[in-house]
């Protein structure tokens, strides 16, 4: 037993070792970097979904075989994947969207928004999803729509989705 | 015999990198980088600074930017001329409204360089607190125009871009 744990925690340095070592760092650089993206949540847009200093990963896979469609949660990268928005899809391209009330409605018919909590009187012109864009919006309504960052983007914005 | 093979395997890894120094490093870009971080480090302030080092940071902003520039930040309700000779008085508004100051630039990468004209964007993590105590954090993408002045990378636009479009 001691012998493995001595073997475990202080391996020979020989050439396979070494080998291992590069394609551990090399698979782990990978997948956190281009697949599995940690971020830690600062904000409280997406509250109670997400509330801020938990921590997740972005799927950047998601949406190789598809398009964002609600009510997916997305991470929006701003110049780079760095620091990203977490918001949820409300509309995709084509669509009319508008704020009445505090309730959402996507081509005049009102959207029943369970993740929704706490929803502020926002009223918003109806405005039309450009092509290529998805509308998103954070799931805490509570603030004032002035303090609020949502609206349309488009989906190359868009990187992935949070793990959990 | 062994030293002196050593010595030419020495020279030519020498050789090697700073032919890839010269050739690969784009410098202007880098220089262009320090630039805008360098006022970033700058415009970070706390309450507890003195007024010298608050005139220090203000001297180093305005030798950073253009005789006349514009800035537009629709976040900020910002839009309009700079000058060089206005960065004092506009920084000494922004301490007096705002106590504390933390600018942070990420992902900042340099779009284009043509000289003397470069262009850069940036994410801009902005973390500030009011003079009530009130914490207002913003995050902005910011888009920076430069232009080389007897070798100094001036700002001479700064722009909000929109991410998300209500």
């Amino acid at each position: 037993m001691a012998d493995f744990v001595k073997k475990f925690f202080f391996p020979k340095i020989s050439s396979r070792y070494l080998l291992r070592v590069a394609v551990v760092a090399a698979t782990a650089f990978i997948i956190f970097k281009y697949i599995l993206i940690p971020f830690r949540i600062q904000g409280e847009s997406m509250a109670p979904t997400y509330v801020t200093g938990s921590f997740n990963f972005c799927f950047a896979l998601r949406y190789v075989f598809s398009k964002p469609m609600p009510p997916d949660v997305v991470n929006v990268r701003m110049a780079g994947k760095k620091i990203m928005l977490l918001k949820r899809v409300v509309a995709t391209e084509g669509q009319r969207v508008e704020f009445r009330g505090g309730d959402l409605y996507v081509d005049a018919k009102k959207i029943l928004e369970p993740y929704v909590v706490n929803k502020g009187d926002w009223n918003l012109l109806p405005t039309t999803v450009k092509t290529g864009n998805v509308y998103v919006v954070g799931d805490n309504r509570s603030m004032p729509a002035e303090a609020h960052t949502f609206g349309q983007t488009s989906v190359t914005q868009i990187v992935g989705v949070p793990l959990w | 015999m062994v030293v002196k093979k050593y010595l030419k395997i020495g020279l030519i890894l020498v050789t090697v990198g700073a032919l890839i120094l010269i050739f690969f490093v784009d410098w202007e870009a880098r220089a262009v980088k320090k630039q805008l971080r360098a006022i970033a480090e700058e415009m970070t302030w706390s309450p507890a600074d003195s007024e010298l080092t608050m005139a220090v940071r203000i001297k180093h902003v305005q030798e950073k930017i253009a005789q006349n520039g514009h800035v537009d930040i629709p976040s900020y309700n910002v839009s309009q001329a700079v000058a060089k000779n206005d960065v004092p008085a506009y920084m000494m508004m922004a301490k007096n409204y705002i106590k504390d100051l933390s600018v942070k630039l990420e992902d900042l990468k340099v779009e284009s360089i043509q000289l003397p004209y470069a262009s850069a964007v940036t994410t801009a993590y902005i973390k500030a607190a009011g003079a009530d105590g009130q914490r207002n954090d913003e995050v902005l993408v910011l888009k920076f125009s430069l232009q080389k002045v007897e070798k100094v990378w001036q700002v001479s636009d700064v722009k909000e871009i929109q991410v998300l479009e209500k």
